[in-house]
């Protein structure tokens, strides 16, 4: 009865064992796959953070530097402007009528070259109307020279607001 | 129903046989498996026909039990060396070490006692106990190791069909002795365990053997 006993219990738990062990094996698998998808997403989600600190980032710094552009150098320019016309050309020599007109024109480039690196560093249409309104602006401008530029756009996209 | 399991060791191997030739892809980590299937096959149906036509055969070869002495042996030696070929679960020398002393012991066991043409209990209880420890060894291995073994994986397959298969025979052969003495008419339906074990073990190398045939895997 003795022997009986122990050999069905010592079947019963052998058979236990390996099947408990399988089980354990596969539940740990799952689990070091779930760990393993969990580790990769927060590896994800992280570089997405940086790429998006970096892009701010820079956003911010092109922000500044159009601003001190616009700002600063752009109304240093316009007051030099303003104190150029307050000379009367008519009144001087021809020679420096001419240098005179001349620094003007150059004085206007200079505002005019300002002003759009200005806008180039920060699109207001890009901050204020969203990608869509860029992307679209950008092509239209590109098309009025000799080529035409198609845009596809996707027309559910909603910027996010930096 | 009974009769189909007291042959299952005979027709049981003839499904991963049949997978391996009708699928006739390069097996070359698993060829070893269709070597033991084969000889196994072999030595099983001359098990069962002699057993059979006993009365026709020399006094010695009445009794089959020497066969299942040499399918033991054999299970031993194929499997450890699958396990150190395939697996790579311990040192190469450790299974070296121990196929040696195996050998050594074993023809020495045998020399002294001379009872090579009786059912070993011992031999079958090494063989299982041996078995054991390295699929239990080479779950552990995997428990712990980084990598993940979520796609198919034959060596799985295979090892938890031995594992399961070995796990019934232990303790049937560490009670042996107590069985074929017994009068107990119970004793006689315990050999249908191991040999339901035994066709598990046969399906699960088949599916082995099919499931590489549509994943190559490399080891």
């Amino acid at each position: 009865m003795n022997i009986e006993y122990f050999f069905i219990v010592g079947v019963s738990a052998m058979l236990l064992l390996i099947l408990s062990l399988l089980l354990f094996f596969n539940l740990s698998q799952r689990k070091k796959f779930q760990y393993h998808q969990n580790l990769l997403h927060i590896k994800q989600e992280q570089q997405n953070e940086l790429i998006k600190a970096a892009v701010i980032s820079e956003e911010t710094e092109r922000h500044r530097i159009s601003e001190e552009l616009h700002d600063e150098v752009g109304a240093l320019l316009s007051a030099t402007r303003l104190y150029l016309f307050s000379i009367h050309p008519e009144k001087l020599a021809k020679q420096d009528g001419e240098v005179f007109n001349k620094s003007i024109e150059l004085l206007n480039d200079s505002i005019q070259k300002v002003r759009s690196i200005s806008h180039n560093l920060h699109s207001g249409i890009l901050k204020e109307l969203g990608l869509n309104e860029a992307v679209q602006s950008f092509v239209y401008k590109l098309s009025a020279d000799k080529f035409s530029v198609v845009s596809d756009l996707d027309p559910n996209y909603i910027s996010k607001k930096c | 129903m009974i009769n189909i399991l007291n042959w299952s060791e005979v027709w049981a191997p003839l499904i991963p046989l049949y997978i391996f030739i009708l699928k006739k892809k390069d097996y070359s980590s698993f060829r070893i498996i269709a070597v033991y299937l084969l000889t196994a096959l072999c030595i099983n149906a001359m098990a069962d026909v002699s057993w059979i036509f006993k009365q026709c055969m020399p006094v010695k070869l009445q009794n089959n039990n020497y066969l299942y002495n040499i399918s033991s042996i054999l299970r031993t030696v194929i499997f450890t060396l699958f396990f150190r070929n395939t697996i790579n679960l311990f040192s190469k020398k450790l299974f070296n070490w121990f196929l040696i002393i195996y050998a050594i012991g074993f023809l020495i066991y045998f020399i002294i006692n001379g009872n090579f043409w009786t059912l070993n209990s011992l031999l079958h209880t090494t063989e299982s106990f041996t078995l054991l420890i390295c699929s239990i060894a080479f779950f552990i291995k995997l428990i712990n190791s980084e990598e993940i073994f979520l796609k198919f994986d034959p060596r799985l397959l295979i090892i938890s069909g031995l594992a399961l298969y070995e796990s019934v025979n232990f303790f049937v052969f560490l009670f042996y002795q107590y069985i074929i003495s017994s009068t107990d008419k119970l004793w006689d339906y315990i050999w249908y365990i191991p040999d339901t074990m035994y066709i598990v073990f046969c399906i699960l190398i088949a599916k082995a053997f099919y499931g590489e045939s549509k994943e190559a895997y490399e080891y």
